[in-house]
């Protein structure tokens, strides 16, 4: 066995058989020049998504992100969707994805006007449809990247015992809880390494003073002067609490750590080292329960404005300034 | 013994090889493939996931050349249905080889082609292409060259004479008004270029999956293993690259033979309008989408028994 020279071109392991007759094995990798590691995010003009791939950004990881509309990242965008798209391919094959971050999105409104079977298709097509096509472009790589999936804590349902845990049964009680216990179903059978990310009400705003990828949001209802409580305002969790969660999935996998399922939100705030556990971190120290308290230091390092206690009527309307872009004052209450 | 026999009515040689009435036949799945690993095979026990060596009953052999290149250690596998990597690394032997035989003196031009599937003509269902190093320049490619050169090149205007089947940042896949056989594609890089070996990386990367991509597509147009004629187009410097996809059939189980009109004057007829093959194709293209290289465990197998169709 030699290795061809220069006047055989590239490399490649020669073998003369008895004949005289030479075979040259090539093996993947070997003519293939390195391609460079990127973070592939979906959704990076998400509420989610978009946090997600400026955190990762901040943190020197170069990041190659899906959009679909403009999401102004430092990074190479592509718009479309995770289905077909010849531009996405073409990042694709000059890149190789150490992780992919599968940012699904809330493709209509709560409580829209649309019909429900318009509402089930927009959304097995956006969570299954697109996931699927996503997926199948590894599905034959022995080395496949991981895939951390952002889900939603509506595949519970309507939880209860309170706090939900991960073992608890799923059921979906709508076409978008329904479709995406589908695209976790898929990720799950199709990704040989897979985080699913189950999380619950996020609340905070971005850099862009959003509070939720729908107008309709509860949360941006409650910016825009809807003073009403928030029907899970305990299961809230911080937007930037989310992003951590899953640059920590990303390298817990990258790093070769199994398979898991992991609620965000609720299941974290009942067990604060919960987080640790699952990626087998350091345990940390104490922390006040999450949720509308992590939301609100959050908002107090957003804004400037510290409540002593949570007041509905002081947080829409510093919501409702945030979001109009008018500068923040100090509440009178 | 192999010879160059010249034709004195048309100028074009004919290469005699006798040897190749010895050519071994394999059936699927046959324990005996010769290029299935193994101590008597011809690739040997060492892992590969690509392999070249020189044919063992060439066409051409100084002058010339004439390689086999095994596309998996799989027998089951194919082309269409490998993983985008193996797919890629396909084509970079195909560009690495190329080169290699363009440099040799008693080369003057270089055919890379699969005859994919028995109804095509190959002997050995393991999946598998040839290159050919022609120790002349055949009379299609010549022609090439004089289309293809310069600011005259009929393949950078390649919308004038085709219709789209795909469209991608770097390569067009259309096709030809003027098909000779039905169903046929041609994946031309929209870069004027007239070599494998100058392409890009990722040209490479993405001509690799728009051909998978084509033959995935042709197998869910016909509903199994498409047979077909894929070949590569190298004019080099004096012309435009481009690959070419030529099915058999017309429809499934329908085969197109070459009968006299073809063989005897080389004059083509086709029965397929170009608009209706391009509008099956675009349809058939985009459910085999980019992202999706269907698992080779699942790929259609060859049809059991082709319907005869003489009326061509």
């Amino acid at each position: 066995m030699s290795t061809g020279g220069a006047e055989d071109g590239a490399d490649a392991a020669v073998w003369v058989r008895p004949d005289g007759r030479s075979v040259r094995y090539y093996r993947l990798g070997e003519l293939l020049p390195p391609k460079p590691a990127v973070a592939v995010v979906t959704g990076a003009d998400t509420y989610v998504g978009r946090a997600l791939a400026q955190a990762l950004i901040s943190a020197g990881q170069p990041v190659a992100a899906l959009a679909a509309v403009p999401a102004d990242l430092s990074a190479p965008s592509v718009l479309g969707r995770a289905g077909f798209h010849p531009a996405w391919e073409a990042m694709l094959a000059a890149h190789d994805a150490s992780v992919i971050f599968h940012c699904t999105r809330r493709p209509f409104p709560p409580g829209g006007t649309r019909p429900a079977r318009r509402e089930a298709a927009l959304a097995w097509e956006t969570h299954v449809a697109d996931t699927l096509e996503m997926l199948r472009r590894w599905e034959r790589d022995d080395d496949a990247p991981p895939v951390v999936l952002l889900s939603s804590a509506a595949v519970y349902g309507a939880y209860d015992p309170h706090p939900v845990s991960e073992r608890t049964a799923l059921h979906p009680d709508s076409a978008w809880a329904e479709s995406l216990a589908a695209a976790e179903a898929l990720v799950a059978k199709v990704a040989p390494r897979h985080a699913i990310l189950r999380v619950f009400e996020v609340v905070g705003p971005d850099d862009r003073g959003r509070v939720a990828d729908s107008r309709a949001h509860p949360w941006t209802r409650l910016a825009a002067g809807f003073v009403e409580p928030l029907p899970a305002m305990w299961d809230c969790v911080a937007l930037d609490e989310v992003v951590a969660a899953l640059m920590r999935a990303g390298r817990h996998l990258a790093g070769g750590g199994p398979s898991l399922v992991l609620n965000v939100g609720s299941g974290i705030a009942a067990s604060p080292g919960k987080l640790a556990d699952a990626f087998g971190l350091p345990a940390p120290p104490p922390q006040p329960a999450r949720g509308l308290v992590a939301d609100m230091a959050c908002m107090q390092a957003t804004w400037g404005w510290a409540p002593a206690a949570p007041n509905l009527g002081a947080l829409a309307r510093a919501s409702r300034r945030a979001v109009q872009g008018r500068p923040a004052e100090a509440p009178h209450d | 013994m192999i010879s160059l026999v010249a034709d004195v009515l048309t100028d074009e040689w004919v290469s005699l090889a006798d040897a190749r009435q010895e050519r071994p036949l394999t059936s699927p799945g046959e324990s005996a493939c010769p290029f299935c690993p193994g101590p008597r095979s011809e690739v040997g026990l060492t892992p590969f996931h690509v392999a070249v060596f020189p044919n063992r009953y060439p066409v051409f052999d100084h002058p010339g050349a004439a390689e086999v290149v095994v596309y998996s250690p799989r027998h089951q596998d194919d082309y269409g249905h490998l993983s985008p990597a193996h797919g890629r690394l396909v084509w970079q032997v195909w560009r690495d080889r190329s080169a290699a035989l363009a440099e040799r003196t008693d080369v003057e031009s270089v055919l890379v082609f699969e005859n994919r599937g028995r109804r095509m003509g190959a002997t050995i269902d393991h999946p598998h292409g040839q290159i050919y190093g022609y120790p002349y320049v055949p009379p299609r490619l010549a022609h090439e060259r004089q289309v293809g050169h310069g600011s005259a090149c009929r393949l950078c205007r390649v919308d004038a004479w085709t219709l789209p089947a795909a469209e991608a940042p770097h390569w067009r896949l259309v096709v030809p008004r003027a098909m000779r056989m039905p169903y046929q594609l041609a994946l031309v890089p929209r870069r004027h270029v007239g070599t494998l070996a100058a392409l890009s990386q990722e040209e490479v990367a993405e001509g690799a999956h728009l051909l998978q991509r084509a033959y995935r597509a042709y197998d869910r147009l016909m509903g199994y293993r498409a047979a077909l004629a894929m070949g590569v187009h190298q004019p080099g410097r004096a012309g435009h690259l481009r690959l070419e996809c030529l099915p058999i059939e017309r429809g499934q189980l329908r085969q197109k033979y070459l009968a006299s009109s073809e063989l005897i004057m080389g004059a083509f007829v086709t029965d397929i309008p170009a608009e209706r093959a391009a509008e099956r194709l675009q349809a058939a293209l985009a459910a085999e989408s980019l992202m999706s290289p269907a698992s080779s465990a699942h790929h259609p197998g060859d049809p059991k028994e082709p319907r005869h169709d003489h009326s061509c």
